[in-house]
C-alpha cells in the first residue's frame, strides 16, 4: 500500500460554512506535496483532520489505511500554524517530553538545529520572540521520522536564513517511504521543493498535479499559475 | 557548485543541463564521486525525487554511471565528454549565427566579428598583465 | 503510555500545589508557636487563626480550580494542539488527569489534616488534653466497633467519598467535552451542561434518602443498633455501585467524545 494518506467525500461543516467540501484526495509516499491556497481556503481544516485534532463532518479519511487515532499519531508529525506549548516551559523540557513520548523522535538532529539556528535550549517560551517560537516548532516536527509530516506554514513567519535551512532540512529529512504535506500560501520559496501541488479554494480540490508536469504544460511557475487560478 | 533554478521551467531540465555543463567545463571531473542525491538536492534547493530524475536522464546519456551501492560517479569516457561538448557548442553556436542572421550579419561576417574580437581580448588581457 | 501522561502531568502541575500546601503548613506552623507563646501576642494568633482558617477554604477552591484549568488548558486549549498529537488515546488523557486530580484533591485532604494536628499539637492543645485526663479508652472502643462491623462502615464511607468525587470530577470533564463539540458558546454549554448534570444527580440523590428513611424507620422501630448499621452499610453499598456506574459513564462518554468529536479551535 503506497497511499500514506487518503481522503474520500471529506466534508467539513462549521455552522453555516463548508471549510471542506466533499475533498477526495489520495497522497502517495515519498512524495513532497505543496497544499496551496488563500487563507481560509480550508488547508488548516485538512491537516488538523489528517492529525486526529478535529473531526469530520462527512465522509472519511485514512492514514496507512486507519483512521486517525492513537497508532497514526505515532507516524505523523504535525506542525500547528500557532504557537502551541505551556509558557512557562523550557525548550530543553520540551525536547525531553517528546523523546518520551515518540519512538521516532530523533534528539540529536533537534539538537543540532536548535544549534544552527542559535536556539537557547534552557530558554523558557515566554522569553522567545514569536519567530524563535516559530522555529521551534520546526525544528521538533522535523526532527521526527515520521511517516506523514503535516505542515502548516512552516516558512511563514520566519526570517529569510531560517526559511533556507528550513528547507533544507525538508529536504536532508526525506525518504522514499514518507511524505511532506507543506501547506503555504508564500509559494514562491517552496516551489522547487515539491514534487506535487494540490490547489484548494474554498474547500474544493481545484487541481491536484505534479509540479514539473504542470510548469512544462503552462510554461509558467506554480506561482504565477496560482495566482492565475486565484485571481478572481 | 552555483544552481540557477528559474520556477518558470521544468526544473528537472534545468538540473540536467547544469550538471552537464559542470561535467563538460571539468568542475566535476572525470571519475569524480557526486554527492549523493540528497545532498545535491539539498544543495540545489529542489526536490529529491526531481534531482533523482535529472541524475536518471544523465545516466542514460553515459555521463554519469551508478556502482551499485558506491554511488554516483562522472564518466571517464574522454571521448564522450568531448563529443557532447562539440554537441553543445554547436548547439549554442547555431543559436547564436541564427540570432546574427536576423540582424542582418552573415555567418562569414559573424565569424569574422568573432574573430577580430578574440584578437582584441588576447591584446587587452597581454596590457593588464604587463601592468 | 498512561504511565507517561500520568508523569509529564505531575511534573507540569505540581507548584501552585505545593506552594499552596507549603503555605498552609507554614501559617498552622506560626499560629500554632504564637498560641504557644500566649497572651503577649493574642491578636498575632487570632489573626493568624482567622487566616488559617481563609488559607484552607481558599486552597480548596485553588486546587478544584487548578485541576478544572489543566484539564482545560492541557486538551482543549492550544495546548491541546500538542497533548493530543500525542500518541495516546483518549482514554488515557483523561484517565491520566483524573488519577492526578484526584491525588491533588486527597493531597489537600491530607494537608489539610496534617496543618491542623500541626496547629493543635504546636499550640500546646495535645498536651492540654492529656493534662485534662480524657480517658482514650481504646479496649472497649475497638470492641464495640468490631462488633457492629463499624470498620467495615468507615471503610464504606472513605471509599463512597473518593468514588464520588472522582466521579463529579468526571462530570466536569464531561461537560467540557461536550462544550468543546459546537462552535460558539463553548464555555456557556459547558457550565449549562454540568449544572443540567448537578441538579440531576442531586435530584436523584435526595430521592435516595428518601427511600433510604422509609426503609430505616422500620429497623430503627426494633432499636437494633446491629441492624441499623447492617442497614447503613447495604444502603451504602448501593450508593457506591450507582456511584461507579455513573462515574464509568461519563468517562467512557468523555472519552469517546475525546476521540471522535475532537473540535479544537
Amino acid at each position: 500500500m503506497s497511499e500514506i494518506l487518503k481522503a474520500e467525500q471529506l466534508t467539513k461543516r462549521y455552522g453555516g460554512q463548508c471549510a471542506l467540501d466533499h475533498i477526495d484526495l489520495s497522497l502517495e509516499r515519498g512524495r513532497i506535496v505543496g497544499l496551496l491556497g488563500p487563507n481560509g481556503s480550508g488547508k488548516t481544516t485538512l491537516l488538523k483532520i489528517a492529525a486526529g485534532l478535529l473531526s469530520q463532518s462527512e465522509g472519511s479519511v485514512t492514514i496507512d489505511d486507519e483512521a486517525p487515532g492513537k497508532n497514526t499519531k505515532r507516524i505523523v508529525s504535525y506542525l500547528p500554524d500557532r504557537p502551541v506549548f505551556s509558557k512557562s516551559m523550557r525548550v530543553n523540557d520540551l525536547v525531553c517530553k517528546l523523546a518520551d513520548f515518540y519512538d521516532d523522535f530523533d534528539r540529536e538532529q533537534a539538537l543540532r538545529l536548535f544549534s544552527e539556528m542559535d536556539i537557547d535550549l534552557n530558554k523558557r517560551f515566554k522569553e522567545l520572540s514569536k519567530g524563535t517560537i516559530d522555529k521551534v516548532q520546526i525544528v521538533l516536527a522535523m526532527s521526527r521520522k515520521a511517516a506523514l509530516y503535516l505542515l502548516d506554514e512552516p516558512i511563514g513567519g520566519v526570517d529569510p536564513a531560517a526559511r533556507e535551512l528550513i528547507i533544507k532540512t525538508i529536504i536532508n529529512n526525506y525518504n522514499p517511504e514518507a511524505t511532506v504535506v507543506i501547506a503555504t500560501h508564500l509559494i514562491a520559496d517552496v516551489e522547487p521543493v515539491l514534487d506535487d501541488v494540490v490547489f484548494l479554494k474554498q474547500g474544493h480540490i481545484v487541481l491536484h498535479q505534479d509540479v514539473d508536469g504542470l510548469r512544462a504544460e503552462r510554461e509558467k511557475s506554480v506561482d504565477e499559475i496560482f495566482r492565475e487560478v486565484f485571481s478572481c | 557548485m552555483k544552481w540557477h533554478i528559474d520556477a518558470k521551467q521544468p526544473i528537472y531540465l534545468q538540473l540536467i543541463r547544469q550538471i552537464e555543463r559542470a561535467i563538460l567545463s571539468g568542475e566535476y571531473a572525470p571519475g569524480e564521486k557526486l554527492p549523493p542525491v540528497r545532498e545535491l538536492a539539498a544543495d540545489a534547493s529542489v526536490n529529491p525525487n526531481t534531482m533523482q530524475r535529472a541524475l536518471g536522464q544523465l545516466e542514460q546519456v553515459g555521463l554519469v554511471h551508478a556502482k551499485r551501492t558506491l554511488g554516483r560517479f562522472v564518466t571517464e569516457d574522454a571521448a564522450l565528454i568531448a563529443s557532447l561538448k562539440q554537441k553543445m557548442a554547436k548547439g549554442m553556436i547555431e543559436d547564436f549565427l541564427r540570432r546574427m542572421q536576423e540582424m542582418g550579419v552573415s555567418a562569414e561576417e559573424a565569424a569574422e566579428l568573432i574573430r577580430s574580437y578574440a584578437a582584441e581580448n588576447e591584446k587587452e588581457e597581454k596590457e593588464n598583465h604587463n601592468e | 503510555m498512561l504511565g507517561k501522561l500520568i508523569k509529564y502531568e505531575f511534573k507540569e502541575s505540581w507548584q501552585p500545589m505545593v506552594i499552596v500546601f507549603g503555605l498552609m503548613l507554614a501559617v498552622a506552623l506560626i499560629d500554632g508557636i504564637a498560641m504557644r507563646v500566649g497572651a503577649r501576642v493574642e491578636a498575632f494568633a487570632n489573626l493568624m487563626s482567622v487566616i488559617f482558617g481563609l488559607l484552607v477554604v481558599v486552597a480548596g477552591v485553588l486546587v478544584i480550580v487548578w485541576t478544572v484549568k489543566r484539564f482545560y488548558d492541557n486538551l482543549l486549549s492550544d495546548q491541546g494542539y500538542m497533548t493530543m498529537a500525542l500518541p495516546a488515546s483518549a482514554a488515557e488523557q483523561v484517565g491520566a488527569k483524573l488519577i492526578v486530580n484526584i491525588v491533588w484533591i486527597l493531597a489537600y485532604v491530607a494537608v489539610v489534616c496534617l496543618s491542623t494536628a500541626l496547629l493543635f499539637v504546636v499550640s500546646g492543645g495535645y498536651e492540654e488534653v492529656a493534662r485534662q485526663g480524657i480517658a482514650w479508652n481504646f479496649q472497649q472502643l475497638n470492641v464495640s466497633i468490631a462488633q457492629y462491623h463499624l470498620w467495615a462502615s468507615f471503610w464504606l464511607v472513605v471509599v463512597l467519598t473518593a468514588a464520588s468525587l472522582a466521579e463529579t470530577i468526571l462530570t466536569v470533564y464531561f461537560a467540557m467535552a461536550v462544550g468543546q463539540l459546537v462552535h460558539r458558546h463553548r464555555i456557556l454549554l459547558s457550565v449549562v451542561m454540568w449544572i443540567g448534570i448537578a441538579v440531576v444527580e442531586q435530584i436523584l440523590s435526595v430521592r435516595m434518602i428518601y427511600v433510604m428513611s422509609d426503609n430505616m424507620n422500620s429497623v430503627v422501630a426494633a432499636a437494633n443498633f446491629g441492624k441499623l448499621v447492617g442497614a447503613f452499610n447495604q444502603f451504602g453499598l448501593i450508593a457506591l455501585a450507582i456511584t461507579l456506574v455513573l462515574g464509568a459513564i461519563w468517562f467512557i462518554a468523555t472519552s469517546w467524545i475525546l476521540d471522535r468529536h475532537l473540535n479544537l479551535e
